[in-house]
């Protein structure tokens, strides 16, 4: 049972790193420099979403 | 022994100039921080801001000093052992050097003093304005001096006649091949450097158990801004690659760690190699497969130019430009990581809770200071053997000096810097103990630093003088 569980975690951050890999790759412009600014765009607007719906230490960010 | 006046002047300059960009870094970075709290507590009325506005405000007066100190040093040093270059070089770099002090000394001395002591003396819009006026000065600051660096690194606008240089084109000068991706580097650089320091100080406390709410504050903060500046340094950063990768070659060759003019395809990523310059071959190099084709040239299978492609005699050392690549590019790498950590933690809303976490948070307190020294040491020392790229050698720049002048200089600014970053760690350490004012009296806890920093003198208001020329 716990090695299932295990097993689960190794595959879930192995999926985060390999995902995380893909998106450094696409903002540093591997795939070209309008994939990389589409990136980043996303990877911000993405980010801003998050500090405004889940507002932490009772202030704006 | 027979001493070289020649790598005592470089010793010396690389140590002050060293020394000195870790002030700068900071105080470009945290005056643009305190801008914006400000800014928030104009808007929110939350006194909470204004307690992190007067907390940071102590640890940025201090650093700016020693920053308008240190820098002043190494105008002087340029005329005094680098006299050859200050003779050439002079009429393009004096003029912008003097435009930093005409430009962004002036409008920071004038607001530098409002923003210190004028909180309660002139109205709270005003004091704001100070504050934006003393941030926007240390990013002129920043930009004359980019500027005047970037024309060292990609030099035009000029024209050379009987060993001296003619401005030809000022705009050519200022705005030199590399300057518009260099300053944006090095300011987000700095911004980087800021927010880390103030989340590290807040995990701090949150680990400690002290401060909450002005430790939850600054956490959340801080790793909202460096989540977002990470993301859109690594482009800028990829931006400048290309760049220097046109312009100075012989850089970026060193930095990726090839000798052959074309690499093996496909090429690794080198993370680790013990470079033998005199036979232009790698003792030992340990990498990652494919990632070099992928990273560098964008392909799968992509060869690198190696530094090979550059004779000889116009080398930069190797090993030195790609561990300082290594360490600002891993260090970048880990800030991504952590930035993408803190969305998911806020997500999970654990970021304060996660012990693991905030102690990533404490050792990356000082990431930012490290990763920008790193990057100047690939900039300054891929640009060798040059001191104006392609135009002067660091060997013909320096003065006629004896070695013994330049090796008591060089002890000196060894023993005076001492006392500086003495001075800013002791005080830097015994605020962050102390805590922000308004504080619980629970706030001087005892550390284990107890004898240095006793809680009676804690007690003490802390006065802060600043003195700028």
């Amino acid at each position: 049972m716990r090695s299932g569980k295990n097993l689960r975690r190794l595959a879930g951050v192995t999926a985060t790193a390999l995902a995380g890999t893909i998106f450094f790759f696409v903002i540093i412009g591997v795939f070209g420099q309008p994939f990389a600014i589409t990136g980043l765009v996303i990877f911000v607007v993405a980010a801003i979403a998050i500090y405004r719906g889940f507002p932490v230490g009772g202030g704006l960010m | 022994m027979k001493l070289d006046p020649s790598l005592l002047a470089r010793i010396q300059f690389a140590f002050t100039v060293s020394f000195h960009i870790i002030f700068p870094t900071m105080s470009i970075g945290l005056a643009s921080f305190l801008a914006v709290i400000e800014a928030l507590w104009l808007k929110t009325k939350d006194p909470l801001y204004l307690q992190i506005y007067k907390f940071w405000l102590s640890i940025f007066a201090m650093g700016f000093g020693i920053g308008v100190v240190t820098g002043i040093v190494l105008s002087f040093e340029f005329g005094l052992a680098f006299a050859r270059f200050a003779e050439m070089a002079g009429p393009a770099i004096g003029p912008m050097i003097a435009l930093e002090v005409l430009t962004a000394f002036f409008l920071e001395a004038g607001f530098l003093g409002i923003m210190l002591f004028g909180l309660h003396r002139v109205g709270p819009k005003l004091h704001f304005f100070a504050t934006c006026m003393v941030a926007v000065g240390t990013l002129i600051s920043a930009s004359w001096i980019l500027s005047a660096n970037s024309w060292m690194q990609t030099p035009s606008g000029v024209a050379i006649h009987d060993g001296r240089l003619t401005v030809v084109s000022w705009r050519d000068v200022i705005v030199n091949p590399s300057w518009l991706y260099r300053l944006p580097h090095m300011v987000t650089a700095a911004y980087l450097t800021a927010s880390f320091l103030v989340a590290g100080v807040g995990a701090w406390y949150l680990l400690k158990g002290k401060h909450l709410q002005f430790a939850r504050r600054t956490v959340a903060l801080g790793t909202a801004f460096a989540t977002v500046l990470i993301a859109g340094q690594v482009f800028i950063g990829d931006l400048v690659y290309g760049t220097m990768l046109k312009h100075q070659p012989s850089k970026m060759q060193a930095a990726e760690g090839f000798w052959e003019k074309k690499s093996q395809s496909p090429a690794p990523y080198y993370w680790i190699i013990v470079p033998d310059q005199p036979n232009q071959r790698n003792r030992l190099a340990v990498g990652i497969p494919y990632l070099g084709s992928i990273w560098l040239t964008h392909s799968l299978r992509g060869r690198v130019e190696g530094l090979q492609n550059t004779p000889r005699d116009r080398q930069p050392r190797m090993g030195m430009v790609f561990y300082a690549f290594r360490i600002m590019y891993g260090l970048a790498i880990v800030m991504f990581a952590i930035g993408v950590a803190s969305l998911w933690l806020r997500l999970n809303g654990r970021l304060f809770s996660s012990r693991r976490f905030l102690w990533v948070l404490v050792l990356m307190t000082p990431s930012g200071v490290i990763a920008t020294l790193a990057g100047w040491y690939v900039a300054e020392t891929g640009r060798q053997p040059w001191v104006i790229y392609g135009i002067l050698r660091v060997a013909d720049a320096i003065s006629p000096v004896p070695a013994t002048t330049l090796l008591s200089s060089l002890v000196g600014f060894i023993c005076i810097y001492a006392v500086f970053i003495t001075a800013f760690l002791t005080f830097t350490i015994r605020l962050i103990r102390r805590g922000p004012a308004g504080a619980p009296p629970h706030a001087e806890a005892s550390g284990s630093l107890k004898n240095a920093f006793r809680p009676h003198v804690l007690d003490k208001p802390i006065r802060i003088t600043i003195g700028v020329d």
